[in-house]
Formats: structure tokens, C-alpha cells, sequence
């Protein structure tokens, strides 16, 4: 057998070796000087350990420890007990407010009720898909003739009535609104044998437009109507612009009315 | 399993291992009480109490440590020294003897400290290994390792009595 090292030594002592081994080992140590003296200086060794650790030795305090992991144990399930407790009382008030929240919300008019109501729809809402973007309605620029008829300018003292006779179901009325002194009326068609009858300064009359007819008032101007056969198409005064006519499509410079849509 | 008689017979060696484990009696002594209420909670068969127990006791003491480290390091000092202050029945030699101990237990790691207490409280090199966590067959080597080095730190301080070298 080879030289044992002082791990096996020590678990020789100790005891840890199996039954075996130990056999072997005791009939090898008995005849080797050196595996002798190891193992004196780890015996040696465990015997200085074992002295030192007796330095150590107290009173241990059984009784009163004994009492303190009983205390320990108490206060423990206590703990354990309270939380179990607390728990059920927080389990028991969720169930009492989901309980008393129902029994409210089934109150027809109640609060609680409108607020659910509202929060559902809320919900519902969220959910459904936004609606399609409502489709903006172009503006359709009417086919704007150029006027080449004959014009009249009348003047204005900030208030103004044209007063139209006999206009055609096929002939258009436009109005704009410019930033020019002076109530301008031209027929649309050169060949238009139409009359401009001013009656005074506030007032004038067109007779037998045939293609059309284009007005330009002032912006300045406070109070101006238009009527067509006695029926208003156009009025402004203190409560703003109204075109009312038939027909009546907006461009950016003003407003036509289309008589046969009337 | 009767808890009584388990107390009486284990108590001891829980108690005295985390003593000169820790070097403070009242560290011990609250880590051997929660060790076992512990157990009240985690009946086990007898056989594997022993280890459960010292197993318990072990994470508490490295949970303790950790908090102690990091106490430490918050407040930027130097871990204390394990002092002793000589009983009624102890003399000045014996104190400085029990200081001289407790030095070289400091001195030692970890497990090498746990190794040896461990041994000197009777357990089988088997439940040592599972314990610390180490081969069983590598247990003698290291308690053996372990006992030198004690020794050489011990007789740095000249508490070996020579007479017995």
C-alpha cells in the first residue's frame, strides 16, 4: 500500500473510512514510521482544534430558548392568522361593494346606473371601429361665362335694391361681393337686350336678361336686396348676408343662382 | 416526531456551532430559535432534521452577513472584532486564550470554518458535504487542510500549548 495523506488519516480517526480500507490502512501504518508520524501530527491537530473550541463552551441557555422559539412560533402563526384575516375582509368588502354596485345599477334612473350606462357606451365605443371620415363636399365651380353684355355702374349710399323682371328659366344670376365703390351690373351675353332702369340712387331695375346676369356689390355696402319677379334671392342687413334664391351654388367670388332650378 | 425531545438533544449543538461560527452568543442564539421554528412549520422524518436544521441556520447566517456587508460598506467602516470580555469565573489568560480562538476561527474562510465545526459537532463527513456542498470523498482532505490551517493561525497568536507538538 502507498503512504496515506493526512485526509485519509483524519478520516481514519474519525471513522469515515470504509471497513476495508481501514484494515489496510491500520496493517500498513503498523509498519511505516512515516505514515505513523502523520498521522500523530494530525491527531495532534484535531486535538489542539477540539481543546480550543473547548475555550468556547458556555452555558447554553435551553429552557428560556426553549420558551423564546415557542413565543416565536405564537407570534408567527398570529402573523399568519392576521393576514388570513385581513385578506378575508378585503375579499369580503369587494364582494359586498360588487354586490351593492349591481344592486344599485339595476335601479332604473339611479346614478349608478347613468354612470355604468355611460362607461359601457364608453366602452363600446372604444371598441367599434372609428367611423369613415365624413366625405367633404367639393365645391363645384359653376361655368362662369365672362359678361360681355352691356354694364351700368350705380351709385350707392350704402344701401341698394335691384329689382329683376322676366328673367329666363335658362338665364343665371351671379352676385359677388368686392371691394369697389359702386353697385356694377353687366349682362353675360353681348346680345342681351338687356335695360337697367335706375330709379334712384338706391334702387334699380333689370328688364329682358336673356343669357344671364352678373352683380357686384360693394362690401361697404349696409343693406342691399335682390329679388327676381318679387321673390328675394339675395339680402343683406344688420343680421348678415342671406342667399336665398333657388339654385344657388357658392364660388369664392360670390354666390349664382341658377334659374332653372327654380 | 417529538419536538420536546428533538429541541433537548440538537439545541445544544445548533446553538454552540452558530456560537463559534458567529462569535456572538446573541446572533446564535436568535438564528438557533429561528431555525426551529422553522421547523415547527416543516415536519420532517428525524433522520433528516439534523442537517435541515444546521442547513436552515447556515442561509440565515449568510442572509445576516450580506446585510451585515452591506451595512457595513453604507456606512463605510471596518466589520467589528469579536471581542471578549472576561466573565466572573474567567481569568485574563483565559480571555485572552478565548480571544486568541476566536481570531483564528476569523481567519479561516468560510468553509473551511463550517468544515471543522461541523466536524466537532459529530456530523458524518457524508451530511457535512451536503451541507457545505462539497464531494464526501473529498471531506477528510479538507478538514485535514482546514485543522493546519487553524493551527498555524492559532499559533500566530502563541496560544498553542508547545507541549503538545
Amino acid at each position: 500500500m502507498n503512504h496515506t495523506d493526512s485526509g485519509a488519516l483524519i478520516a481514519w480517526l474519525d471513522g469515515e473510512l470504509p471497513v476495508a480500507v481501514r484494515d489496510e490502512m491500520g496493517a500498513h501504518l503498523a509498519e511505516c514510521d512515516s505514515c505513523r508520524n502523520e498521522l500523530a501530527d494530525v491527531r495532534d491537530l484535531a486535538r489542539e482544534f477540539g481543546d480550543a473550541m473547548g475555550l468556547l463552551n458556555g452555558r447554553i441557555p435551553l429552557l428560556s430558548a426553549r420558551l423564546a422559539v415557542e413565543q416565536r412560533a405564537d407570534r408567527s402563526r398570529f402573523n399568519r392568522s392576521e393576514r388570513l384575516i385581513a385578506s378575508g375582509l378585503a375579499k369580503a368588502a369587494a364582494i359586498t361593494l360588487l354586490v351593492a354596485g349591481a344592486a344599485a345599477a339595476a335601479i332604473p334612473g339611479s346614478p349608478v346606473r347613468q354612470w355604468v350606462t355611460e362607461v359601457v357606451a364608453r366602452m363600446v365605443g372604444s371598441r367599434t371601429e372609428a367611423p369613415a371620415p365624413v366625405a367633404v363636399p367639393t365645391v363645384v365651380e359653376p361655368q362662369v361665362q365672362e359678361a360681355r353684355g352691356p354694364a351700368v355702374t350705380v351709385p350707392s349710399g350704402g344701401t341698394i335694391r335691384v329689382s329683376i323682371h322676366a328673367l329666363p328659366a335658362s338665364a343665371s344670376l351671379t352676385v359677388k361681393v368686392v371691394d369697389r365703390e359702386g353697385v356694377f351690373l353687366r349682362a353675360l351675353g353681348a346680345d342681351d337686350p338687356v335695360r337697367f332702369v335706375p330709379r334712384s340712387d338706391a334702387s334699380v331695375e333689370v328688364f329682358d336678361v336673356r343669357t344671364g346676369l352678373v352683380i357686384e356689390l360693394p362690401r361697404s355696402l349696409t343693406s342691399a336686396s335682390i329679388d327676381v319677379d318679387g321673390r328675394p334671392y339675395y339680402v343683406k342687413d344688420a343680421g348678415g348676408e342671406r342667399y336665398i334664391g333657388p339654385g344657388a351654388t357658392r364660388t369664392r367670388d360670390g354666390v349664382t343662382f341658377r334659374s332653372d332650378s327654380r | 416526531m417529538d419536538f420536546d425531545a428533538l429541541f433537548e438533544r440538537l439545541y445544544p449543538s445548533l446553538y454552540r456551532y452558530l456560537h463559534r461560527l458567529t462569535g456572538d452568543a446573541d446572533v446564535a442564539e436568535d438564528i438557533a430559535q429561528e431555525a426551529f421554528v422553522r421547523l415547527l412549520r416543516q415536519p420532517l422524518p428525524e433522520a433528516e432534521v439534523r442537517p435541515w436544521l444546521f442547513t436552515v441556520a447556515m442561509n440565515l447566517v449568510r442572509d445576516r452577513a450580506r446585510k451585515s456587508e452591506r451595512r457595513i460598506r453604507l456606512l463605510g467602516g471596518a466589520p467589528p472584532l469579536t471581542t471578549v470580555t472576561p466573565g466572573p469565573d474567567e481569568d485574563m489568560e483565559r480571555a485572552e486564550r478565548i480571544q486568541s480562538v476566536r481570531r483564528a476561527l476569523e481567519k479561516l474562510p468560510d468553509r473551511d470554518r463550517q468544515l471543522l465545526l461541523m466536524r466537532e459537532e459529530g456530523f458524518k463527513y457524508e451530511e457535512i458535504a451536503g451541507v457545505i456542498g462539497v464531494a464526501p470523498a473529498s471531506v477528510g482532505t479538507l478538514i485535514a487542510r482546514a485543522l493546519r490551517r487553524f493551527v498555524e493561525a492559532y499559533k500566530a497568536h502563541g496560544a498553542v500549548d508547545e507541549s503538545h507538538r
